[in-house]
C-alpha cells in the first residue's frame, strides 16, 4: 500500500470515527428566535400653515426580508410578527428667526397601498414640543386600530404577500401660528419596533 | 461498554467543539440580540454557573507526586453538569419601549425551544426567544501534567482557534480559547512517612474566551480559579480512589450585540462572580504509560467528568 493510500485510509477512518461518534452526542432542536426589527418613516414637515398632512411609503416585504437575511432567516421560517412598540423624534430642526418653538397636535394614520385597509390612526400627539423632541426617542402610546393594520400587513406578509404601507403625519394645530416668513422646518422620525420569531432546525450537543 | 461509550463522547465532544464553535457563537449572539442586560443574564445564568463548574473540575485528582522523578501525561477530559427543571425557565421582564412593563417566565438557554409572547397595550406584543432545551453542558480539554520536580507538579490547559462562520456569517467570528497553569506540591513528602495517604495542595488559574462582538471584543470571557488539598490513595491492583476539597471562584463577563431598543449597540454583561466550596470523590485507573479516571464534584453547581491520560 502506499504512503498516499494509508494516509486516504487513514483519513476516511478518522472521517467516520468522528462522524459516528459526533451522533451519539448532537441531538435536533426547533428552536424559536425572535428578530428584533426597526423600521422608520421620515416625515419632512415643511409649512407656512398649521394644517398639513405629510404622506410617506414604507415597503414592508423588502425591509422583512432583508432582516429575515440578516439572521440567516427566510419567510418560510417565520413563526409570527408583531409590533412591539412605537417612539418618535425630531432629527432635524430649523430653528426660527425669532428663535422660537413650535407646539404641534395631529396625529399619525397607517394604511395599505397595496389593498384597500386603512387610514386607521396610530399614535395621538398633543402640545407636543418640537424643540423638546429635539434628538429624542419619546415612547408612544399606541392605538390598537393603527396597530392592527400594521399587524394585518404582517400577517399578509407571512401568507407570501408584499405589502407597503403608508404612513400620514397629520398636523391638527401649530402654535405660534406658521407664515410665509416663519414657516415651520423640521423632519419628524417615528420608528416601529417588531420582534418577528421564527424557527430554526439546529444541532445542538447535548451529551448526557 | 458503559465507559467506551464515554470515552467515545468524550472525544466526540474535542472535536465537536471545534466544529461547533463558529454556529454556537453566532446562535448565542443571535438569541442574546432580542435582550438587553437584565433579562440576558437571567437567560444565560445556567451556562454561566454551567461554564464555572465545568472548568473547576477534572483538575487536580491523584495526589502521588514523585518527590525527584520527572513525569509527563498528555490528558483528554471531559466535564460536564446536568440541568434541573429550575435552570429551564427565569423572570423575564419586558424590555424598554414595551407598555406595560410585564414579568414573565421565559426560557433559559436551555429551557424549552418555544418563545413566549406577552401582550401589552393596544394590540401589541412582546416576544421572549426559546432555548436550546439542554439537559447537560459539557466541555472538553486537552490537559498536560509535568510533574516529579522538587515533589511538585505543573498543568497546563491550553486551546486556541479562529472560527469563521458560513454563508452570510463567513466573516471572522473571532476565536475559541482556553487556558489554563497551576501547580501541585505534594505535602506527604514533608510529614512523616507512617502517613497511609497522599497529600498534596494545589491552584489552578484558567481563562475561557468565545466569539467577537462588533466593538472587537470577546462574546464571552470566563475566568476560573481553584485552590484546595487533595489525598488518594493506591491500591495494590492499579485503582487509586481520590478526595479533594478546594475554594472555587467562578466570572463571566458577556459583550454582544443587540437590536432590543430598535438600534444595534453593544450590551456588557459582567456577571457577579461566584464562590464555593468543592468536593470531588473520584477514582483513577492507573496502569504503565495509560490512566483512566471517573470523578463527581459536590459544589453549588454539582458536576462530573472523566478522561484518559497517556505518558510516563
Amino acid at each position: 500500500m502506499t504512503a498516499i493510500t494509508k494516509k486516504a485510509a487513514l483519513l476516511f477512518l478518522a472521517a467516520g470515527l468522528v462522524a459516528g461518534m459526533s451522533s451519539c452526542i448532537m441531538e435536533d432542536r426547533t428552536v424559536e428566535f425572535v428578530v428584533t426589527h426597526e423600521t422608520c418613516a421620515t416625515f419632512d414637515v415643511s409649512s407656512e400653515s398649521a394644517s398639513f398632512t405629510v404622506p410617506t411609503y414604507v415597503f414592508l416585504a423588502d425591509e422583512l426580508n432583508a432582516a429575515l437575511s440578516d439572521n440567516n432567516a427566510a419567510r418560510e421560517d417565520v413563526v409570527t410578527a408583531r409590533i412591539v412598540s412605537l417612539s418618535y423624534g425630531v432629527t432635524e430642526f430649523t430653528v426660527p428667526v425669532s428663535l422660537h418653538d413650535w407646539h404641534i397636535t395631529g396625529s399619525v394614520t397607517v394604511e395599505r397601498n397595496d389593498i384597500s385597509d386603512g387610514p386607521d390612526t396610530l399614535l395621538n400627539y398633543t402640545d407636543e414640543s418640537v424643540m423638546d423632541a429635539y434628538g429624542k426617542r419619546i415612547p408612544a402610546h399606541l392605538n390598537r386600530a393603527g396597530v392592527e393594520v400594521v399587524n394585518r400587513a404582517l400577517d399578509d406578509f407571512l401568507a407570501g404577500g408584499n405589502p407597503v404601507l403608508v404612513f400620514k403625519l397629520n398636523n391638527g394645530t401649530v402654535s405660534p401660528a406658521p407664515t410665509a416668513l416663519d414657516p415651520i422646518l423640521f423632519q419628524w422620525k417615528p420608528c416601529i419596533v417588531m420582534h418577528i420569531v421564527t424557527k430554526k432546525d439546529i444541532q445542538v450537543p447535548d451529551p448526557f | 461498554m458503559a465507559s467506551s461509550g464515554l470515552v467515545r463522547k468524550g472525544l466526540a465532544l474535542l472535536v465537536l467543539i471545534v466544529c461547533l464553535a463558529p454556529s454556537a457563537s453566532a446562535q448565542i449572539n443571535n438569541q442574546l440580540s432580542a435582550y438587553t442586560g437584565a433579562n440576558a443574564m437571567g437567560y444565560l445564568r445556567p451556562l454561566a454557573n454551567a461554564f464555572g463548574a465545568d472548568l473547576n473540575t477534572g483538575i487536580f485528582r491523584s495526589a502521588s507526586i514523585p518527590k525527584m522523578r520527572p513525569t509527563v501525561r498528555l490528558e483528554i477530559e471531559v466535564m460536564s453538569v446536568l440541568f434541573g427543571d429550575g435552570d429551564k425557565t427565569f423572570r423575564a421582564v419586558t424590555e424598554q419601549g414595551f407598555s406595560p412593563a410585564q414579568r414573565v417566565e421565559a426560557p433559559t438557554i436551555v429551557g424549552s425551544e418555544k418563545a413566549v409572547l406577552v401582550e401589552g397595550d393596544g394590540g401589541t406584543t412582546y416576544a421572549f426567544p426559546g432555548g436550546f432545551n439542554l439537559h447537560s453542558f459539557a466541555l472538553a480539554a486537552p490537559q498536560l501534567r509535568i510533574g516529579g520536580i522538587f515533589g511538585t507538579e505543573a498543568i497546563i490547559r491550553y486551546f486556541s482557534l479562529k472560527i469563521s462562520g458560513e454563508g452570510k456569517e463567513s466573516k471572522d467570528l473571532g476565536d475559541i480559547g482556553l487556558f489554563g497553569f497551576g501547580l501541585k506540591h505534594s505535602i506527604s513528602q514533608h510529614l512523616p512517612a507512617m502517613l497511609p495517604l497522599d497529600v498534596s495542595a494545589g491552584f489552578f488559574w484558567q481563562k475561557f474566551t468565545l466569539g467577537k462582538n462588533k466593538e472587537g471584543g470577546h462574546l464571552m470571557s470566563s475566568n476560573a480559579f481553584s485552590f484546595g488539598v487533595q489525598a488518594s490513595k493506591k491500591l495494590p491492583v492499579f485503582f487509586v480512589p481520590y478526595a479533594g476539597l478546594s475554594y472555587d471562584t467562578h466570572k463571566m463577563d458577556l459583550a454582544y450585540d443587540s437590536k432590543a431598543t430598535g438600534t444595534e449597540k453593544t450590551v456588557k454583561v459582567d456577571f457577579e462572580g461566584t464562590s464555593t466550596m468543592h468536593l470531588t470523590l473520584g477514582l483513577m485507573f492507573n496502569v504503565p504509560g495509560l490512566n483512566l479516571f471517573g470523578e463527581y464534584d459536590i459544589a453549588s453547581q454539582s458536576s462530573f467528568s472523566f478522561g484518559l491520560g497517556l505518558g510516563f
